[in-house]
């Protein structure tokens, strides 16, 4: 540890300026009538802070200093106000600055995809896989090509249904009144299906041209979405039979059951949801159907209207109504009568 | 080094924007940094000039400071910063010719009024940080912890730097101090 005579000057100095402790200040008298040298120091000492304190004390600031050093200050830096004021202090704080670096990079890149053409960020991925599944099917020679080929009666070749919700009991669903066919039938059976897709796109033209020429279809694509979800609501007498036939309907369209769940309610009827996927193309004809009901009198148009041209898929399955009649419609029936194709969904009363 | 409630409240009160609260650390502080800058640039003029910027710079800048109790200490940066730039830029003054021998003061009465040159080229020889202790001082008189959490140092280092500058400064001007009774 120093002896005092090793730090005296900072000893001299801090005694000069009374701020030793007691305890210091006993040892430093007490060394300082030990040691001659040190009492000179101390004397220079204190003729020095004598000094300083009269030719410093002339320089240093005037009692006005601080009211010219504030005038001066609020005259280079004028208050803010309002609105201005608010977001500069905002944007001191580190979270606002990382929001607001967030938004603009956001921006910038809606910027950009604005400026190259695509589509908005939430259709990207799905342009993607429908350009995929195009080429697919565009190829020459393909099973799939074929198998649209072999349905295509009609310029309107397609499958209504993806995906697929089946119900029991539905309530009655609300009905688009721009679009949807609305009857008024005493006893009806309701289905519903949502266009979400309000674009309505033309691509029969290109599945009729699609096994001769392939080369001839790139166009559409670009405005093309291919997720377009429909749903259907459906009173069915058996949840399984009815699964089972979607199902197998799914299968003849090239597509699949993606999910399919029930559960059992309160009143001991099973209420499920069956989610179907088809390929796109099969999803055309139900692009301009946005809802529609269909009841026992008149459900041969809408379903029409609804499935396109192919009615012949629809399925009368007779249930049983609220006075314990059939409740399998004439018109219903006359939708089984085209040959080849039975058994797609059940619209009952 | 330890800062009060009040105090520290006022601080962080301006560095989050508080005009009033950044006015009342102008009151405060404003001498403080006058005698920095004095203390490195030995001009009054320029001192104030360089007190005035730093404040302006500060206030544009205070949300930069994460610790309210480190605002007096970066205070003094900003003005130390800007008052060493001012002092390179222009030429060193000249030593007043007979400093060495800063001599005998003949006439007792004003026995240290014609000492002021030459304490001031004794502190010009100084290094920056003990001359800026020394002003802050005998300028304000300020106490050792005020100096130091204007400085931001520590007790054993402000003792060491104004025992060394005292020290340094006596010896330079012994032949005058001979005269002073």
């Amino acid at each position: 540890m120093p002896t005092i005579h090793e730090q005296i000057d900072e000893f001299l100095a801090a005694d000069l300026h009374g701020e030793l402790s007691t305890a210091e200040q006993n040892a430093l008298h007490a060394h300082l009538i030990e040691c001659a040298q040190c009492r000179k120091d101390f004397q220079e000492e204190k003729n020095m802070h004598k000094l300083l304190n009269e030719t410093m004390s002339d320089e240093k600031a005037d009692p006005a200093f601080e009211q010219r050093m504030l005038a001066r200050f609020r005259n280079r830096v004028p208050r803010r106000t309002g609105l201005i004021k608010l977001v500069a202090n905002l944007m001191r704080f580190r979270a606002v600055q990382i929001t607001a670096a967030a938004a603009l990079l956001l921006a910038l890149a809606q910027m950009g995809k604005m400026i190259t053409g695509e589509a908005a960020a939430p259709t990207e991925r799905s342009e993607y896989i429908s350009n995929v599944l195009e080429s697919e099917r565009l190829k020459p020679g393909d099973g799939l090509t074929r198998d649209v080929d072999k349905f295509a009666t009609t310029k309107q070749n397609v499958s209504p249904i993806a995906p697929a919700s089946v119900n029991a009991p539905p309530p009655a669903p609300p009905l688009d009144k721009s679009s949807a066919r609305t009857v008024s039938a005493p006893k009806t059976k309701k289905a519903e299906f949502k266009e979400e897709d309000a674009k309505a796109v033309n691509t029969s033209a290109t599945e009729n041209d699609s096994s001769a020429s392939p080369e001839a279809t790139p166009g559409p694509m670009a405005n093309r979405k291919l997720v377009r979800n429909a749903t259907a609501e459906l009173e069915v007498a058996s949840f399984e039979e009815a699964v089972q036939k979607i199902t197998g309907f799914a299968s003849e369209d090239k597509g699949y059951v993606a999910t399919s769940s029930s559960e059992k309610q309160a009143n001991g009827k099973l209420r499920g949801e069956v989610v179907v996927k088809v390929l796109p193309d099969n999803l055309d004809g139900v692009s301009n159907v946005v809802a529609v009901t269909v009841s026992a009198e008149e459900d041969v148009d809408a379903l029409h209207l609804f499935l396109g041209s192919r009615t012949h898929r629809v399925v009368h399955d007779p249930g049983i109504d609220d006075d314990g009649a059939a409740a399998g419609s004439a018109d219903a029936k006359c939708c089984v009568t085209q040959p080849g194709k039975l058994n797609a969904f059940k619209i009952h009363e | 080094m330890q800062m009060d409630t009040t105090e520290h409240d006022i601080y962080q009160a301006a560095i989050h924007g508080d005009r009033d609260a950044f006015e009342m650390i102008i009151h405060s502080s404003s001498r403080n940094l006058f005698a920095i800058a004095y203390g490195i640039l030995q001009n009054r003029q320029e001192a104030e000039d360089v007190v005035q910027d730093t404040l302006v710079k500060a206030w544009k800048s205070r949300w930069r400071v994460r610790e309210p109790e480190k605002f007096p200490a970066w205070l003094s940066t900003i003005a130390r910063h800007r008052a060493r730039d001012l002092a390179r830029r222009r030429r060193p003054e000249p030593l007043p010719h007979d400093f060495e021998s800063a001599a005998v003061v003949d006439d007792a009465e004003n026995e240290t009024a014609d000492l002021g040159p030459y304490v001031q080229a004794a502190l010009a020889q100084l290094p920056e940080l003990h001359r800026v202790a020394l002003t802050l001082r005998y300028f304000e008189e300020l106490d050792y912890a005020t100096i130091e959490r204007t400085l931001g140092l520590t007790n054993g280092a402000l003792r060491g730097i104004l025992g060394r500058a005292l020290g340094l400064m006596r010896k330079r001007l012994k032949p005058a101090l001979a005269t002073i009774t």
